[in-house]
């Protein structure tokens, strides 16, 4: 199988490198991408080149799609055993996407087809283009492998493709990226120009988005906008998150990426206010910092420490008691009555002004020591 | 010196050093660190991982690796259907058995589980025990996901574990339980504190970088006040290798920086790693470059930031796999 292999792909690249051959259809890039993506989730077949389509979607229900098992000890091909009538390996798939040498419907096997390095050269019937402006349709090769790209640069420089990528995943679709050992390959007779000035096409996507994109140069479509839709409003915007606490238990229905979602209030730093600010499911469980507790403070019945009780700060006396001006001082541990020494309440909130008299008692103390 | 002179000492000495560490931010490093990457462990080829040298198909190494929470790294050696989990001095633990060769990606989610990721093959993610027991698998596609071979991060995060799409948005696919919930979805890389960090290439050779509130709605005061900063590198950025944050809100961004030729073939003719370290307020505070770029093996994940703040690189070499550890200056 591997030297039949070898000597056809042989012999098909010096018969069509030295015989002129009917050039590829002209057809749009779309029809590339579409026969391209019919072939997603058949087998990998090293030296197959056929798949069933039904328009742009693969027909795995007529065609039963072929398994590729790697012989024992192997983890590949062209070490491996396939079995059933459809697959292909990765230059099969790109030639067969691109309709060359010559047009043939996709399940079309044992067809002559080129092999991965092929592409990464020029040739008659298709140019080698820079990686910086690769376009759905154009292919990306290097000495082992092609990949048909279907999709443009996404933000991060990745692209969308499908590939024949090896016997145990077989004809994928998915994001990656290239390293520099690829270059990038456009065929010819790319139909020039699909759509006019002012053509705007739009698609719903999600579950509350739509996506458009627009003729640009009275010729080519632009790239699918990001899916958006409209953020629900009234009655429809309130919504409780999936186990939400404390403050994040309520929160907005928003349309995100073309898709209804619930957003819950942000957690925040656990403050002393009473509410769970961190969402964590506790109440004024911060830290000393974050809740304002442990700073000296003082009021009309002395000296002592914040601390946040019941979601406000008291200053606390060394005995414990606190000045809450309503508690008579009967030695319970909530204050003495009569005065009023609540320190501010809230983070950030640094008591200075009672630290400093702290400062200046304990000065005054030791001096008189 | 005179008591006064002493305390006029003490007082300037106190200002410089308060404001010593503003200036640093104010005036970021304008040069780069050139390859100091400390080799953390070297896996010879085959012996240890296993690879595929593509014939007529795609070049596979290991495609991901994780730093766990203790220091240690998972090593996802799918060629050899297992997970390789070292402890932080680089010694085999054990090996974590998977049921196929088609997984593409691997976290640790704190002291409780190990997840990998089949993107293309079984759709799946497959939530183990740190030992390897299968504990759940949860089915990608669905709302937020309409394919999930376009998912293009996973992000174990403490509210739960989130999937990025097509670097655009993120969907939370399991609580912090570990269990399915109704997934919520936000735009760009959801980050702690109710973050999100956004990034992009701006089509001349830069990239943007912003950190917004999740799902922040722009109003004209919030959108300047969030603008972002632009990053340039020494060549054309042409990719974002990574874009995460530590534990202390400092964001990491890797890049890869690459000349073309102008003629066909279009050959490159240089290319590195540009690491960028900002802080929370996208100030920058350090640039390191990395010469260890892509090979012809493929590789989801090349990157990851480490709870001891240091970036983490998976390298390939002819003989093997290189683990790198990338320390910045403390700010």
């Amino acid at each position: 199988m591997r030297r039949l292999y070898a000597l056809l792909v042989t012999l098909v690249v010096l018969g069509i490198s030295s015989v002129s051959q009917a050039a590829p259809p002209a057809e749009p890039a779309e029809a590339i991408v579409c026969r391209g993506t019919s072939a997603e989730g058949f087998s990998y077949e090293w030296g197959g080149e056929c798949w069933c389509s039904t328009g742009c979607d693969p027909d795995l229900t007529s065609c039963s799609p072929g398994v590729c098992t790697p012989n024992p000890g192997f983890s590949g091909c062209p070490d491996c055993t396939h079995s059933g009538t459809y697959g292909a390996d990765c230059s099969g798939f790109v030639s067969k996407a691109w309709q060359v040498p010559d047009p043939q419907p996709t399940d079309a096997c044992d067809v002559t087809r080129y092999v991965a390095a092929s592409f990464t050269s020029d040739h008659s019937y298709w140019n080698v283009v820079p990686m910086t402006s690769l376009q759905p349709a154009d292919a990306v090769a290097s000495s082992s492998h092609v990949i048909l790209v279907i999709g443009y640069e996404d933000s991060y420089g990745e692209h969308e493709v499908v590939e024949a990528a090896g016997c145990t995943p077989g004809i994928i679709r998915h994001s990656r990226t290239f390293s520099s050992s690829y270059s990038g390959a456009r065929r010819i007779n790319l139909s020039d120009c699909v759509c006019s000035d002012g053509d705007q096409e739009t698609e719903a996507c999600g579950d509350c988005g739509t996506t458009q994109r627009t003729c640009e140069n009275d010729c080519l479509w632009s790239p699918w906008s990001g899916c958006t839709g409209p953020d629900p409003t009234g009655a429809e915007a309130a919504c409780s998150p999936d186990g939400g606490e404390g403050v994040c238990a309520t929160g907005q229905r928003l349309c995100v990426a073309g898709w209804l979602t619930c957003q819950s209030a942000s957690a925040t730093t656990e403050i002393c206010d009473g509410l769970d600010n961190d969402c964590d499911g506790v109440v004024d469980n911060g830290t000393p910092e974050s809740l304002g507790e442990g700073f000296p403070c003082t009021g009309n019945c002395g000296v002592g420490l914040s601390e946040c009780v019941d979601g406000v700060i008291h200053c606390m006396t060394p005995g414990g008691d606190t000045c809450d001006a309503t508690d008579p001082d009967d030695n319970d541990g909530k204050g003495i009555g009569g005065c009023t020494c609540r320190a501010q309440s809230g983070p950030g909130s640094l008591p200075l002004i009672p630290f400093l008299v702290l400062l200046v008692l304990l000065g005054w103390r030791s001096r008189r020591k | 010196m005179s008591k006064q002179a002493r305390w006029w000492t003490v007082i300037l000495l106190a200002c410089a050093v308060w404001i010593m560490p503003l200036t640093a931010q104010a005036n970021p490093s304008s040069s780069s660190t050139p390859g100091q990457g400390e080799p953390w462990l070297f896996l010879p080829w085959d012996d240890t991982v296993g690879r595929i040298l593509g014939n007529e198909a795609d070049s596979e190494g290991p495609k991901s690796f994780a730093v766990k929470p203790d220091g240690g790294v998972l090593l996802l050696d799918q060629v050899n259907l297992r997970v390789i989990d070292l402890d932080s001095d680089g010694e085999l633990i054990r090996y974590i058995a998977l049921p196929a060769a088609t997984f593409d990606d691997v976290e640790q989610y704190q002291d409780r589980a190990v997840l990998v990721l089949d993107r293309v093959v079984a759709r799946t993610l497959l939530v183990m025990d740190l030992v390897g027991t299968p504990l759940a698998e949860v089915p990608l596609e669905g709302r937020g996901i309409d394919h999930s071979g376009l998912v293009t991060a996973m992000l174990p995060r403490s509210d739960g574990i989130w999937l990025e799409v097509g670097h655009r948005h993120s969907v939370k696919v399991l609580d912090r339980h570990l269990q399915p919930c109704t997934r919520q979805i936000v735009m760009g890389r959801p980050m702690e504190h109710g973050y999100s960090l956004h990034g992009a290439l701006d089509g001349h050779g830069g990239v943007t970088l912003r950190r917004t509130p999740q799902n922040h709605r722009a109003t004209t005061a919030l959108t300047t006040a969030l603008s972002g900063v632009t990053l340039t590198g020494q060549a054309p950025i042409r990719r974002i290798v990574w874009l995460d944050e530590d534990a202390d809100g400092a964001v990491y961004a890797v890049l890869h920086e690459a000349v073309f030729a102008a003629a066909t073939p279009f050959r490159v003719q240089q290319e590195r790693y540009r690491m960028v370290i900002l802080d929370e307020q996208l100030q920058e505070l350090e640039r390191l470059e990395s010469p260890w770029v892509l090979t012809l093996y493929n590789q989801r994940v090349e990157m990851r930031v480490g709870p001891d703040r240091r970036l983490w690189q998976m390298a390939f070499t002819d003989d093997g796999v290189l683990i790198l550890r990338w320390e910045w200056r403390t700010p």
